[in-house]
């Protein structure tokens, strides 16, 4: 056994939710899982779920496909392990996923981030998904990734003694991943990058099926079965705009305004990989290179970073009625966005 | 306000947001050297605001609008001017 070692990682293209950070950080820089990267994350959707922990209802958005991502990605090798089969094979989860990241997997798996791996001084648990990435013997600590640490994404560290306990007090129970996947059990996932030989070329089909989709809000299930397509009152594609801007009028005018801004990260992130994807096709010969379309569809992007931002100055400042400008770039992004992907997608048609 | 009592209070208010800050200049990477994100941006902008009694734009807020201290203290200028 080594005394340290770090599998490659990079800085995510986009983070939004752990399942995709943890993807991107792994595949970002990847030139054969671009092409499966650009054919996926092209549809949006969300529904409103209640929090497992607060209680409170949330619009959860996400690109598709979502959390499957992992398990889908042609160049990831996902392994479920068992925690009996972890006791058996290794005796325990620290030399389990040092072992693991020895033989060049990634380990991801859910974890109490609030008492024990963020030492907050709070008498609950939180139970969330983490990344790991590497490790370090003489300081008996892992490398990980996640938003708990520093409210943001980031690569950091958490001791061995830490990990292990905050892996030992999750009941299946807490464990949403096996529970909602797997019908319940614990237990840790290995990723091993795949990615050497290119296994997946670009899917143009795809593509040009998703944006039809996503342009009109049309149900994208079918091109997904293998997520959990549980909710039937799914809002898809250019309508999420809509219902996003209805979700922050209701947050901000609640008794206590609720300053939720993730439905509002995704669709920043969802922006952000969709010009890296048309950057990408026209690079590769299937668009044809137009700067005025990339800077237009910046735009894009930059409104609704500007949603974002406000949101967060509003949670900081309490300025609520600044909220009346989050229609202004919502409307501006979506306006602007419908006009550029349908002359996008004609242009995919001609070819 | 020169441009020195200038970069001392805008000292002050970064110091205000994130104290553990140490040997603070106006020239490395906000992100790198700093630990800056974007919230923690969003709150030097918002405790700026009032100290210089001026306004950001809701553009003005992205992380990526500023390399360093220096380039907040430009803004900051620009608006005071």
């Amino acid at each position: 056994m080594e005394d340290k070692k770090k599998l490659p990682v990079t800085k995510p293209l986009i983070t939004s939710w752990q399942w995709h950070a943890t993807l991107f950080s792994i595949l970002s820089d990847d030139e054969n899982a671009k092409k499966w990267i650009y054919s996926n994350y092209i549809q949006l959707r969300c529904y409103d779920i209640e929090e497992r922990w607060t209680g409170d209802t949330i619009l959860l958005t996400d690109m598709m496909p979502g959390s499957s991502s992992l398990k889908q990605c042609p160049y990831l090798m996902f392994s479920l392990m068992t925690k009996a089969q972890i006791e058996s094979y290794c005796g325990n989860i620290i030399d389990f996923i040092i072992k693991t990241i020895d033989l060049g997997g990634y380990v991801y798996g859910v974890f109490d981030e609030a008492k024990i791996l963020c030492n907050a001084d709070v008498d609950y648990k939180f139970p969330h998904e983490l990344f790991i990435y590497g490790y370090n013997r003489d300081k008996e600590e892992f490398y990980v990734g996640d938003f708990t640490f520093t409210d943001k994404y980031s690569h950091n560290t958490v001791s061995f003694a830490d990990l292990e306990r905050g892996y030992e007090v999750i009941t299946e129970q807490d464990d949403h991943i096996f529970k909602d996947d797997y019908k319940g059990g614990r237990g840790l996932y290995v990723i091993i990058k795949n990615s050497d030989v290119p296994t997946y070329e670009l899917d143009i089909e795809l593509v040009k099926e998703n944006l039809k989709e996503y342009l009109n809000s049309i149900d994208s299930k079918n091109h997904f079965r293998m997520m959990r397509n549980r909710f039937n009152d799914t809002t898809f594609g250019i309508k999420v705009y809509d219902k996003v801007l209805a979700q922050i009028d209701k947050q901000l005018h609640k008794e206590e305004p609720d300053f939720d801004i993730r439905a509002l990260h995704v669709m920043y992130d969802h922006k952000a990989l969709m010009y890296e994807r048309i950057k990408y096709l026209m690079n590769n010969g299937f668009l044809k290179y137009n700067q005025q379309t990339l800077d237009e569809y910046a735009t894009v992007a930059t409104n609704v970073l500007a949603a974002r931002n406000l949101l967060l100055k509003i949670s900081i400042n309490g300025d609520i009625e600044a909220g009346s400008r989050f229609k202004i770039y919502l409307d501006a992004a979506k306006e602007k966005e419908i006009g550029i992907l349908f002359k996008v997608l004609a242009e995919l048609e001609e070819n | 306000m020169d441009k020195d009592q200038m970069t001392k209070k805008l000292e002050e208010v970064i110091l205000e947001v994130l104290p553990n800050i140490e040997n603070i200049n106006m020239t490395s990477s906000m992100v790198d050297v700093f630990g800056v994100n974007s919230i923690s941006l969003i709150n030097i902008i918002v405790v700026a605001e009032a100290k210089f009694d001026i306004k950001f734009t809701d553009y003005e807020l992205a992380l990526s609008a500023y390399d360093t201290f220096g380039d907040l203290l430009t803004t900051i200028e620009e608006k005071l001017a």
